[in-house]
């Protein structure tokens, strides 16, 4: 199993660096550079001084040379310095990732909790008003697009008066700021995780609750709902986690809008940035990043299918 | 003069500008308050850029040089006050206590404040500021520093004595004061330049407070210096405000949120009439200042497009665009563009005159013009927009629209800042519409368009006799005959480039909340009232 | 004898079609839903017929005007008519998710159809590029595509699609791995049938519902997705009004002029609320292992 998860990480560690030297080539096709940017509001800027400029940055060498030089960092874990501010990209990395990793992995427990409660619930009241209200709900949340969501989020909150406090704060320097901060947007972003997870949760409920295992249980004087829940989960669980991992991109495309629309200084924003800017190691380092999360959440999903049933376990090692 | 535009349905009234106002001078609301000025306090900004880095050598961003002014200072300093307009350049003694001009203006010497200390921060640790400080710094600047241009004019830079300063230039331009006042001409310790410390991250300055922190993303932060040189005309010690606190809110639906809620105290940035609407339903007793930006739009048409290297073709362009409609319904206010921008009053084109020549369109007219060019049937053509936001995006519309009732379709391609950017200096476009930077002086609006290796001569023009007006007004020391010389040249661009085609400078709003006080917001980047901004309790 | 084949398929595979729409009508949920995108189509194709005003025209005498008999969603700042403006925006949304849909299902399965088929080199080449394509979240990878090639309708499409390829490719090639161990493509391979021909004839409609489930999901993301790049300024460039377009320039009068965001926000979640449900609805009459 160990070396099943360990051989996709690796092979994800290899696609990695094929999409590194894809953005490293494609992000300097796209015109103008970053030196247009600084120079961009001066009145008298000579040629001469762009060039300067750009040799000071090193974007006068050939590609493979610039290309070579940042791979030879990236792979000591130097991943250089932000041509906007010159400093390290891997702090200004790590800064933007605490708000978008707080964020997602706020709204995916929130998600869950939210998901499975909803999906168990309307399992066991089948066929009741109650389990269409549900489904329905489920499906709508399904179908809003987390921009719209946010949007009206900020519009209630403004009708009835409630403003969220600024600037962004991080949680251990401010607690009850920064929860006020995250809680709107994480749960914005739940909302679809719930809604997804709900539905999967229902269907795999009734799989079990039809089940001659749960006869036998309930002709052994179990109680129903106890079975119900106990093995229904279970049999839940392996598609919820899949989903969960799947979700968990999503909403990682997801806090690119939702950061822009909040205001909080995540990678979304920092990537934004950095493409408006051409902050070349900055975006490189940033769509790294992404890439990196996917690997490792695929790796904590292929690694929990074996926790969770001993049959993948033994079948995959 | 703000120029504000009557309702639009109102045809009589779209001619003559309903109100006029001293720009600088706040509308009703702003009463001048009786109660003296008391120190203590904190304030907050909004600027809705970063610093990227503290360098004042490396970019022109607004983010990071309004950000420096509050800690740094210039050698020369616009002054500021209820009777000053927003765009008008008054000298007021900085770093340079006095100054003299030479006879015939090839050298000044400028007389340093003996008791400037600098912040207590390593290395440089409250040392005092010398003669030496100046020179590191306009040297640094002259080899590789983006405000290079400023000190172009400058043959060389000494140092007598520890608080004199003396320049020669190469030849006489009476805008060296100003270049001095330039927004990006911070003073730096010598140490800057000497690896002393890494001026990127390390801010040591000899302004109005120190700071002490800056988390990107979220804020900036000052507290008072306690050895600042500033004094009030009253003879008190400045600055008022104990700390300033810098939030950079890029969005603006949070900015406008923020400052309901009371979380900005003064606003600084983009904001519409209708939105400010909004904010003072929220905050009625909120400061209303409004002046005319410092930026315009504009529209260049490229020659090496065929019908644009005709003349003719140019002004029926310009005589179909309806800009008082598109300032008032878009923008909802602001002033009629110029060669020079609205916001420079006393060197922009009169009011009434830029309203003759840019502000009254005639579609017959127009289309005889274009008819007599050679192109009865209109034109099509590709109109590059950088995108500068929403409201820039609706300008681009309704011009779009106003040209295509002369017959003139313009396809809107949309690009990013940057990449325009690149596109201008290449060359490589049909149209294109962009804002420009915010100059602050005439000679800044002629040397960079209309010079050949001007920065934003996007269309390649190199008119002789246009060269040779620019380099006049830069020897005419007598500020009323250099101003005639001023109106003069861009009434010969009126006739003879007419390109770019200056659009709109938006009205610039400044909402604050009440408890401030003292508050004139200035041009130049820096915030350079803020020392004198006190807040009542 | 493959003459014969197809000319016995060619009834069976309309017929089929028939079926699946008959069964979809037979469901509430997907009939409901047939109506609800019936009905968005209708909007979207008779745009130019059933809004009044052209959604590019300024009326500049009406700007910002709040909903009203003359203008149902009422006006945006430089008075163009949102209503109109709506229906044409869901017009381009519509387009540009019907184009992705199509590419991705032409180039998606046509990858995952040769990946499955012939297994090997060419199955890893292709799965190591689209683990590439995947690795990053969909959005982002939009994102970095459309703002590198600029905003235009075409480049959103591009983006886009690049985006969904790699779902495609996945569940494709893993149907197209059971259908090749099948009778019938062991059959066509005997008789000389070229590797084309037999994942035309045999493949592709064997995985056709697989791809109709896929495609009516696929088509609700490129919807929301253009809408989310158009918001954040690289997806469809002014002055065509796209609904995402339109959220952003709305979210400026959110307090002052709330139809400007309530109303494309609407238009956008109807769309991609029928879309999902039809795909709910083809899945649970196409795949029995999901009928409850």
């Amino acid at each position: 199993m160990l070396t099943f998860a360990l051989r996709r990480a690796v092979l994800g560690l290899l696609v990695l660096a094929t999409v590194a030297l894809l953005v490293f080539v494609a992000i300097r096709f796209v015109p103008g550079d970053i030196v247009n940017q600084q120079l961009s509001e001066a009145g008298a800027v000579t040629p001469e001084l762009l060039e300067q400029k750009r040799a000071q940055l090193g974007l006068d060498q050939p590609i493979a040379t610039q290309f070579g030089h940042w791979a030879k960092g990236v792979l000591v874990g130097d991943l250089g310095n932000s041509l906007w501010t010159g400093r390290p990209v891997a702090a200004q990395i790590g800064a933007a990732l605490v708000p978008t990793m707080q964020l997602s992995i706020l709204a995916i427990v929130l998600g869950a909790v939210l998901g499975i409660g909803a999906g168990v619930g309307a399992a066991l009241w089948r066929g009741t008003p109650g389990d269409m209200v549900l489904r329905v709900t489920s499906t709508v949340f399904l179908a809003i697009p987390q921009l719209w969501l946010g949007l009206l989020t900020l519009t209630g909150l403004a009708a009835i008066g409630y403003f969220i406090p600024l600037p962004y704060r991080s949680f251990s320097n401010a607690p009850l700021v920064n929860l006020q901060q995250v809680i709107f947007p994480a749960v914005t972003l739940s909302l679809g995780v719930a809604a997804a997870l709900s539905r999967l949760t229902r269907s795999a409920m009734l799989e079990v609750i039809g089940a001659d295992f749960i006869r036998a249980a309930r002709a052994r004087g179990v109680s129903s709902y106890g079975i119900y829940v106990g093995h229904g989960l279970k049999n839940a669980l392996i598609p919820v986690i899949t989903l969960l991992g799947t979700q968990f991109g999503h909403l990682l495309s997801g806090t690119v809008i939702i950061e822009r629309i909040f205001n909080i200084p995540g990678l979304g924003s920092l990537l934004f940035e950095a493409v408006a800017t051409r902050d070349y190691p900055v975006l490189q380092a940033a769509v790294l990043t992404y890439g990196l999360i996917t690997i490792i959440v695929n790796l904590l999903v292929d690694l929990s299918y074996g926790m969770v049933d001993p049959r993948v376990r033994e079948a995959r090692s | 003069m703000l120029e504000r535009m009557l309702h639009y349905g109102n045809v009589l009234g779209r001619i003559t500008p309903a109100l006029a106002l001293s720009a600088s001078l706040a509308l009703p609301g702003m009463a001048v308050a009786q109660e003296a000025p008391r120190h203590g306090g904190k304030v907050t900004i909004n600027v809705h850029g970063e610093a990227p880095n503290f360098d004042p050598l490396a970019s022109t961003e607004f983010g990071v040089h309004s950000r420096l002014g509050l800690a740094l200072n210039r050698l020369i300093e616009w002054k500021t006050g209820p009777d000053i307009a927003y765009g008008q350049f008054v000298p007021k003694p900085a770093l340079a206590e006095s100054w003299e001009v030479s006879e015939d203006g090839l050298k000044y010497t400028f007389h340093l404040r003996p008791d400037v200390v600098w912040q207590d921060i390593a290395p440089v640790a409250g040392r005092p500021f010398v003669a030496a400080d100046v020179v590191a710094t306009y040297e640094a600047i002259r080899k590789g520093g983006v405000q290079k241009g400023q000190l172009a004019a400058v043959d060389t830079i000494t140092a007598p004595d520890d608080h004199t300063v003396v320049m020669t230039m190469k030849r006489p331009n009476v805008v060296l004061l100003q270049a001095l006042a330039h927004q990006n001409m911070w003073i730096l310790p010598r140490e800057a330049f000497d690896g002393g410390y890494d001026r990127n991250t390390v801010v040591i300055g000899t302004g109005p407070w120190i700071l002490t922190q800056n988390e990107a993303g979220v804020a900036t932060r000052y507290v008072r210096n306690p050895k600042y040189f500033g004094k009030s005309d009253a003879g008190e010690q400045l600055p008022y405000l104990d700390e300033v606190e810098i939030l950079p809110i890029k969005d603006l639906n949070a900015r406008i949120m923020a400052f309901r809620s009371g979380q900005i105290d003064i606003w600084f940035g983009p904001l519409n009439l209708t939105q400010m609407e909004g904010l003072k339903q929220a905050v009625p007793d909120m400061k209303d200042i409004q002046t005319v930006a410092n930026t315009q739009s504009e529209l260049y048409l490229n020659p090496t497009f065929k019908p644009f290297s005709d003349l003719r073709v140019r002004q029926a362009i310009n005589l179909a665009i309806d800009r008082q409609g598109l300032g008032e319904v878009v923008r909802g206010g602001g002033g009629i563009g110029g060669v020079v921008g609205a916001a420079l009053v006393a060197q922009t084109l009169p009011q009434e005159e830029r309203i003759a020549l840019y502000g009254t369109p005639d579609h017959e007219k127009a289309k005889a013009l274009l008819a007599e060019a050679g192109f009865a049937d209109g034109l099509t053509f590709e109109l590059t927009v950088l995108n500068y936001g929403e409201e820039f995006v609706r300008e681009a519309e309704w011009i779009q629209q106003d040209l295509a009732e002369i017959g003139v379709k313009a396809e809107i391609k949309m690009v990013d800042m940057v990449a325009g950017q690149a596109l201008g200096k290449e060359g490589n476009f049909q149209g294109m519409f962009l804002m420009m930077s915010p100059f602050a002086e005439a000679n800044e609006y002629f040397t960079t368009h209309f010079l050949k290796e001007g920065n934003r001569n996007y269309t390649g023009i190199d008119d002789p006799k246009l060269v040779e007006m620019i380099r006049e007004q830069q020897g005419i020391a007598d500020p009323a005959a250099r101003q005639q010389k001023v109106w003069e040249i861009q009434r010969y661009i009126y006739q003879n480039i007419q390109n770019p085609l200056p659009i709109w400078a938006a009205v610039l709003l400044h909402p604050a909340q009440a408890r401030v006080e003292g508050w004139h917001p200035m041009l130049t980047q820096g915030f350079p009232s803020l020392p004198e901004v006190w807040v009542t309790k | 004898m493959t003459l014969a084949v197809e000319a016995a398929e060619m009834p069976r595979r309309s017929s089929r079609a028939l079926a699946i729409l008959r069964a979809l009508l037979r469901d509430p949920v997907g009939c409901s839903a047939l109506i609800i995108l019936t009905f968005v189509l209708l909007l979207a194709v008779l745009a130019p017929w059933i809004a009044q005003f052209d959604p590019l025209h300024q009326d500049r005498r009406a700007v910002l005007k709040a909903p009203s008999l003359l203008h149902w969603f009422g006006t945006d700042d430089i008075g163009r008519d949102v209503f109109s403006r709506v229906l044409h925006g869901t017009r381009i949304s519509l387009f540009v998710g019907l184009m992705v849909v199509t590419f991705t299902m032409i180039v998606g399965g046509l990858i995952g159809m040769i990946s499955g088929y012939f297994g090997g080199w060419v199955d890893t080449i292709i799965q190591r590029v689209v683990e590439a394509l995947d690795t990053l979240p969909s959005l982002v990878l939009s994102l970095f595509i459309a703002a590198m090639l600029g905003p235009s309708v075409r480049n959103v499409v591009i983006a886009v699609t690049l985006a969904q390829i790699p779902r495609f490719v996945r569940v494709v090639r893993s149907e197209m791995l059971k259908v090749r161990g099948q009778d019938f493509i062991a059959a066509a391979q005997v008789i000389g049938a070229s590797p084309l021909r037999i994942m035309l004839t045999h493949g592709a409609p064997n995985l056709m519902p697989t791809m109709l489930v896929l495609g009516s999901l696929a088509f609700g993301v490129a919807i929301m997705t253009e809408a989310a790049l158009s918001f954040l300024g690289v997806g469809t460039p002014p002055p065509h009004p796209s609904l995402g377009t339109m959220l952003s320039h709305g979210t400026r009068f959110i307090g002052t002029a709330p139809w400007l965001i309530v109303f494309p926000g609407l238009m956008l979640t109807i769309s991609v609320l029928a879309l999902n449900l039809i795909g709910d609805a083809l899945r649970d009459v196409l795949d029995p292992r999901h009928q409850q």
